[in-house]
């Protein structure tokens, strides 16, 4: 019923047997805009159960006692009041839990000494929340301050403390080099210089996921087993990390999620009231419950990183690039990660040089630590080179549409180091997609030359801007593993640790057995996550649950089809003497040769246990090459309305073009690319953590005062989906979560000049920033 | 939270003497949203231990037009004051400033005598676990004059404090002329707020009902806010305005501002610079008299023309 391709990597020359390319027109379930969210329902009815929910009877709670200073050495620490005060069952010290290392080699569970607002110095456990808060404030701990550093920049000074080691800086510097970029800004007739931050004066900086739900496990441990019931990104991972540090078999320890608010790549990277919550249960024999608090999430959890962009680019008057050079310093926090190591390397393959040279360098700071959000670190470079490719056009005076289109990478393969399989491309459609986003947009006839706006009325001007983006996601995407069981009733039940977080991994992993099994959407149903009833398969991050359980999920079918056609020839319920001869579609198993034959799956699994017993199939496939590289590509058109009088912008329209492979659930890719642009809009234009430079402290670490956006504020999004199938990727879909949105972080400020003149280097983009650029300050 | 106890008052009386009774450890709630905010992040030196809930109190929710003024108890909830059509057809900046505060859902529970008595929403009074001790909590220093400034006063410091006021429906009410009516004493908006002390209650005072005179006929009233997110967001700058006649040249003029100063602000030049034009002849020169005598701190000047900007929006709008 499939064409099937033999995949055959360009690189190794290994083949891939298991690479499934299918025939669009034959698909049932994939791509059917009719398909509802798996727990849409509960979600919007409020009957979903997530991990705060949970309260057990003679449950205890933790509260950490948190450093106040951004970098400080406790000296004493008196919890005598804490431990008198009713309720307190017990006052955890840093002496305690010693041997708790959470990140090697810098972080304990406890710290002595600590590196950042709200490091974490002590524990309360408690009979209820209040008392373990109020046990808190009666810690009295006395500190020694440290100096402290905040910005990357100034980290690398030779006045600044330094964190750890003989340097601030994490690691030797990433560099990319290709060609020969000192000649080729020789050969340019001009060449546009510019320097652009995420942070600003006064200290604004650092991105939080914005995590709605928050954190929060509960724990218990009955009949020497240990269950998390957990609001992880990854349940596997709480359960390898929780029964690492209590010295406990992987199958004592069961975590369980319920639904889950988000998951862009910080839930249980630096946790320690999970690691903690569990001691604690094991310990006092109770159930333990541990919920991280909006501040503490915000001044201590991993965010986007602050980074600092040096840029040259080199143009002939004929619009072409002769060279392109950067230099990126990032903020890696307290406890490093290399978030600069390559975070301007799309720009590379969205833009055709001959000549260009990167240079990354993390930076230890005192500020908030790093992690993914919703991408590693490509974003922003993304939203620095978007503004300055737009001056470079205007240097030249050539519309903004066709220096992009001049200068697109548009051919397919390899970008930078040609030796290096890990900068694979693939196939490129960002000439078509630009060509198609200007085209949808009306992109070339709204734009009518450097600032000047689309309309003016009164203090009220309109304009557009565009950019592009592209990232690699999906790969590095192993285990990949899944089971899928029958029941009597012709249903299935899909087990695969690919955890749902909000993403829709329930519903999407459950289209693609459904589509395989030849069976309707709604006969699969993968349930929450609970770790005793799955095995663990690819754990969200990176966008590669799609990409990493679907080919397992195939398999999985497969396996699940060869017994269902064993058991049906064997209950002479077909006339065939061979599984070969078999396949399946809506719902039933027909003979190939004469498709007017047919059994339903649901009389075949009714007859399991009289013959064979419940079928399980199983798939399990393992990548061959960890660098394999799915890219996706976006391009975004903003239309804003910029109030000339008060700095305040509202963006109107975006229009999107998106080649994220095939789209297999619909309704789950809107929901991303809604979200995603969302979010890329908030991180640009309205968020940042305040601080008070004096003493480092976050001034608005609340959901309030840190500004995630609210429907208010959103846009009317018009987006495309343009469906390239990934020849790698199961049934050719691929990882579509974080390269969503991303182009709008520049195509609003693109958009903002346009109408104003307003020139912005920095984000976020506030008011008082578009004010200045107008010469109104 | 840190345990308290919680008292139903049931009248104005009764609240008043309980006030009295626990003094500086009573605090007053109705909607809760600004004081609940407060003690969750543990912002203040001290927790209260009494709450004295004016919910209780009956008969205080009301919006009524008695006599030519529009009579509102210090219990109605925001949200029907945005859409009581009262006040939306003759007291519409009101409206529309109740409209411009948070959300639905905190307009729902928010009330009129709650959002004028609200405290400073400076990022160092609120920071949690009072990590700022500073001048309004009887501290040593306002830290936002050396510090992060940049939502703060631009019109000076009260008693060394620069922040700025948050309010909403105040502006609304300055401009409209309205008349605060507590327990004690009837006064007029623009008098009822300290710069330091949020509001010139006694310790046994509270707000019972806000009185709104009749705009006078063919005038315009208008209302504008400036923040940085278009909902749930507090304002950078907002101002709203009292003009007759609405076209015309005009005769007489109120024009308030907030969150430029520690306390709602009367523009008075700049109704000034309107009278014997109209207001599209005189919109700029009013705008730009609104900021007449502003001093910015380092990171705020770009409340300057902001404010001017939000004026204009406000008389033309």
């Amino acid at each position: 019923m499939y064409e099937e391709f033999d995949i055959i990597d360009p690189f190794t020359k290994e083949h891939y047997p298991h690479s499934i390319y299918h025939d669009a027109t034959k698909l049932k379930v994939m791509g059917d805009p009719t398909i509802l969210r798996v727990d849409a329902g509960e979600k919007v009815t409020g009957e979903m159960k997530f991990a705060n929910d949970i309260v057990l009877p003679n449950m205890v709670y933790l509260k950490f006692k948190r450093c106040p200073f951004s970098h400080a050495k406790v000296t004493s620490m008196d919890t005598s009041k804490a431990a008198a005060l009713p309720g307190v069952v017990a006052v955890i010290r840093p002496e305690d839990v010693a041997d708790m290392v959470t990140s090697p080699p810098y972080e304990y569970l406890l710290q002595t000494e600590c590196w950042l607002v709200g490091n974490e110095v002590a524990a309360v456990v408690a009979e209820d929340e209040d008392i373990a808060e109020e046990a808190v404030a009666l810690i009295d701990v006395q500190y020694q301050e440290l100096p402290f550093v905040l910005n990357p920049e100034d980290a690398l000074l030779s006045s600044a403390p330094v964190l750890h080691g003989d340097s601030n800086e994490v690691g030797a510097a990433w560099t990319l080099k290709r060609g020969d970029t000192a000649a080729g800004l020789t050969q340019a007739d001009k060449v546009v210089e510019g320097e652009y931050h995420s942070i600003t004066k006064p200290w604004t900086g650092g991105r939080d996921h914005g995590d709605i739900e928050g954190e929060s496990i509960t724990v218990t441990w009955e009949n020497s087993r240990m269950t998390l019931y957990t609001s992880a990104q990854s349940p596997y991972g709480d359960v390898n990390t929780i029964a690492g540090q209590l010295g406990l078999p992987q199958n004592r320890v069961r975590a369980v999620q319920g639904g889950s608010g988000v998951g862009f790549g910080t839930k249980g990277a630096r946790n320690k009231g999970k690691i903690l919550a569990a001691w604690v249960a094991k310990k006092y024999n109770r159930p333990c419950k541990s919920r991280l608090d909006p501040e503490s999430q915000i001044n201590t959890s991993g965010g986007q990183p602050d980074q600092h962009h040096y840029v040259k680019v080199g143009v002939k008057n004929d619009g072409t690039i002769t060279a392109i050079e950067g230099t990126g310093i990032g903020n890696s926090g307290p406890w490093g990660g290399r978030q600069m190591n390559d975070a301007h390397i799309e720009w590379d393959k969205m833009f055709d040089t001959a000549n260009i040279s990167l240079t990354g360098r993390d930076v230890y700071t005192n500020a908030k630590p790093t992690s993914a959000v919703r991408c590693v670190h490509h974003p922003i470079p993304t939203t620095f080179m978007g503004i300055h490719m737009d001056r470079v056009a205007e240097t030249l005076n050539m519309n903004p549409a066709d220096f992009l289109l001049k200068n697109v990478r548009k051919t397919s393969g390899v970008g930078g180091d040609p030796s290096n399989p890990q900068w694979d491309i693939g196939v490129t459609p960002m000439p078509g997609l630009l060509q198609d986003a200007i085209d949808k947009s009306g992109f070339k006839s709204k734009w009518k030359g450097w600032t000047t706006p689309m309309s003016v009325s009164g203090s009220k001007q309109t304009g557009i801007g565009i950019a592009m983006h592209c990232c690699r996601h999906g790969y590095l995407a192993n285990p990949e593993s899944a089971m899928l069981k029958t029941n009597g009733d012709g249903t299935f039940n899909l087990n695969c640790g690919s955890a749902d977080v909000g993403q829709g991994a329930r519903t999407v992993l459950a289209l693609i057995a459904a589509e395989e099994l030849g069976v309707t959407a709604k006969d699969v149903f993968m349930g929450t996550m609970d770790t005793s009833l799955s095995q663990e398969s690819r754990s969200p991050g990176g966008s590669t649950v799609t990409r990493g359980s679907g080919t397992a999920i195939i398999l999985a079918a497969r396996d699940m089809k060869e017994q269902l056609f064993k058991l049906a020839i064997a209950a002479k319920l077909i006339d065939a003497t061979d599984p070969t001869q078999l396949e399946t579609a809506d719902g039933k198993i027909y003979l190939k040769s004469d498709t007017s034959k047919t059994v339903p799956i649901a009389n075949v699994t009714s007859q399991q246990n009289g013959v064979t017993g419940p079928l399980i199939g199983r798939g399990f496939y393992a990548t061959k090459r960890i660098n394999w590289m799915h890219h996706q590509w976006d391009v975004q058109v903003a239309e804003v309305e910029v109030d000339v009088d008060t700095g305040e912008f509202k963006v109107l329209n975006v229009f999107a073009e998106h080649d994220m492979g095939r789209i297999g659930w619909y309704r789950g890719a809107m929901n991303q690319y809604c979200g995603g642009t969302s979010l890329y809009f908030g991180i640009n234009c309205l968020e940042g953590m305040v601080r008070d430079e004096a003493t480092g402290i976050p001034l608005n670490s609340d959901y309030l005062g840190y500004k995630i956006p609210t429907h208010a504020d959103i846009a009317n999004y018009n987006f495309f989906f343009n469906e390239t199938p990934d020849p790698y990727g199961p049934m050719g879909l691929k990882g579509i979560a974080e390269p969503m949105g991303p182009a709008v972080g520049a195509a609003i400020p693109n958009a903002i000049y346009n109408a104003c003149g307003a020139r912005l280097y920095s984000t976020p983009l506030t008011n008082d920033k578009i004010l200045a650029a107008l010469g109104k300050v | 939270m840190k345990a308290f106890t919680h008292i139903n008052a049931t009248s104005v009386q009764d609240a008043q003497a309980k006030l009295a009774q626990y003094g500086a450890s009573a605090k007053l709630i109705a909607g809760g949203t600004d004081l609940v905010g407060l003690m969750q992040h543990r912002s203040l030196p001290t927790q209260p231990e009494y709450i004295i809930n004016l919910k209780t109190i009956p008969d205080m929710d009301y919006i009524k037009e008695e006599s030519d003024t529009l009579k509102i108890g210090a219990l109605a909830k925001l949200h029907d004051i945005a859409f009581s059509s009262t006040v939306t057809g003759k007291w519409s900046a009101l409206a529309q400033a109740a409209r411009a505060v948070a959300s639905w859902q905190i307009r729902s529970m928010g009330t009129i005598g709650g959002n004028i008595c609200q405290q400073t929403r400076c990022w160092y009074y609120r920071n949690p676990d009072n990590k700022f001790n500073c001048l309004r909590k009887g501290g040593p220093l306002c830290y936002a004059l050396a510090g992060n400034n940049r939502e703060h006063s631009i019109f000076g410091a009260t008693e060394g404090c620069v922040t700025s006021h948050p309010s909403d429906t105040a502006v609304a009410l300055v401009a409209l002329d309205a008349k605060i009516v507590t327990n004690k004493q009837t006064v007029a908006a623009l008098d009822f707020f300290d710069g330091f002390k949020d509001t010139i209650l006694a310790a046994d005072e509270l707000v019972t009902e806000i009185q709104v005179p009749a705009p006078p006929s063919g005038s315009k009233q208008g209302f504008a806010k400036a923040s940085l997110r278009r909902a749930v967001d507090f304002p950078l700058v907002n101002a709203a305005c009292l003009v007759t006649p609405a076209s015309g040249n005009v005769t007489a003029a109120r024009i308030a501002m907030n969150a430029v100063g520690t306390k709602p602000v009367l523009a008075t030049a700049a109704g000034t610079a309107l009278v014997g034009k109209t207001i599209a002849a005189a919109a700029d020169a009013a705008a730009s008299a609104a900021v007449n005598g502003a001093t910015a701190l380092p990171y705020n000047k770009y409340k300057f023309q902001m404010a001017k900007g939000v004026v204009k929006r406000a008389l033309t709008s």
